[in-house]
């Protein structure tokens, strides 16, 4: 099946990724697996409002784009590299509207790799629970995308989000989050040059990440290494900056963007239970009591 | 004064880290130097503790918490 725009879903575990490709494709989709690498990759098919067809693939969920696990190292691979059959011509960034401040790491990211990204505001009806209120143009307007707000898991805003993918821009107009080739000047440049690449922050993550990727041929990893010993490049070092960086571009855009309410939240329904449920006493009780009902369920009542 | 040394419903702003490798996981968390964190919970036995950290919260191994230094 031949397909007019790539799309991939990009989010935070538990963000509704998934949720949100389900109610995207419907039944019109494949499970199989990225090569070499036993990791789910699922890939569906949609029809946008204008007629053309978009397959969206459904990334792993992940919390950064720096891989800790081998599934995590997927959503770099894919993104990155030009050559991948999934490589995509759009991102749609998830972000859980209830827990912004960690899901926009991800995203200042993601848009850093100057992909055309569209963003799902996923959960709006549990952040207007919390009383979080978000001005969703201005938050459009300062990251220079296209923000949806959205309900996967109501299926609400789903027809608006397809109207985004389709209006969408072929080339990226995201506003810069942070300036990245200040993290390693020299090194950047270097990468850029001598690897061809024009964009700052893939060449420093091709400087973090070169060992595993493979889309490197070797001889262009072992450039890679030999720049960064000659620059004395720390990985661990430079990646705590950036995430400080970000971070602090974050607060930023959440200061002038979202009002939470000041108070001490309340407690939450699954908080209380939790308490009475692994209380170091009450705990076990409970516990007891209900493996008791089940045995007697099956060797009295059932008798 | 570490994190691991609160109790429950304690307060403290993090200060620094003592692993680095620990640290970049802890701050991609959102889990960043002038962060509050605050104890909720803390397993029967000690470990594993759980804490708010930036409207969220993190579960953390003890000697993970015995890695962020507090103010």
């Amino acid at each position: 099946m031949k397909a007019d725009i790539r799309v991939a879903l990009v989010g935070n575990p538990n963000t509704g990724k998934s949720t949100l490709f389900n109610v995207l494709t419907g039944l019109n989709q494949k499970i199989g697996n990225f090569p070499g690498v036993t990791v789910d990759k699922k890939v569906g098919y949609c029809t946008l409002p204008d007629g053309r067809r978009a397959e969206i693939i459904d990334l792993p969920g992940t919390y950064s784009i720096y891989p800790k696990s081998q599934d995590e190292s997927i959503v770099f691979s894919v993104l990155a590299d030009r050559s991948n059959p999934h490589s995509p011509d759009l991102v749609v960034v998830i972000l859980d509207a209830s827990n912004l401040k960690r899901n926009l790491l991800l995203y200042s990211q993601v848009a850093d790799l100057k992909i055309p990204v569209v963003v799902a505001l996923n959960m709006m009806d549990l952040a207007k629970k919390a009383d979080i209120n978000i001005d969703v143009n201005l938050f459009a307007k300062k990251l220079g995308v296209p923000v949806v707000p959205i309900s996967a898991r109501k299926v609400d805003g789903i027809d608006g989000l397809k109207n985004a993918i389709s209006y969408a821009n072929k080339l990226a107009l995201q506003e810069d989050s942070i300036d990245v080739a200040s993290i390693a000047p020299e090194l950047v440049e270097s990468i850029g040059r001598e690897l061809h690449i024009d964009n700052p922050y893939l060449a420093l993550q091709l400087a973090h990440q070169h060992e595993t990727l493979t889309f490197l041929t070797p001889e262009q990893s072992n450039r890679v290494e030999e720049l960064e010993k000659e620059f004395s490049f720390n990985s661990q070092k430079a990646q705590g900056a950036e995430t400080i960086a970000r971070y602090s571009f974050i607060n930023d855009l959440l200061y002038d963007t979202v009002t939470k309410p000041v108070s001490a939240q309340e407690e939450t329904f699954s908080n209380k239970i939790d308490k009475i449920l692994t209380h170091k006493v009450f705990g076990f009780v409970i516990f007891f009591a209900v493996l008791m009902f089940m045995f007697q369920a099956i060797f009295s009542w059932s008798a | 004064m570490r994190l691991s040394q609160l109790e429950v419903g304690e307060k403290g702003i993090v200060k620094e880290f003592t692993d680095l490798e620990m640290s970049v996981k802890l701050m991609e968390m959102g889990c960043l130097p002038g962060e509050e964190i605050k104890v909720e919970r803390i397993a029967p036995l000690g470990d594993p503790i759980a804490i708010k950290v930036s409207g969220y919260q993190l579960s953390l191994r003890k000697r993970e918490a015995y890695t962020i230094v507090l103010q």
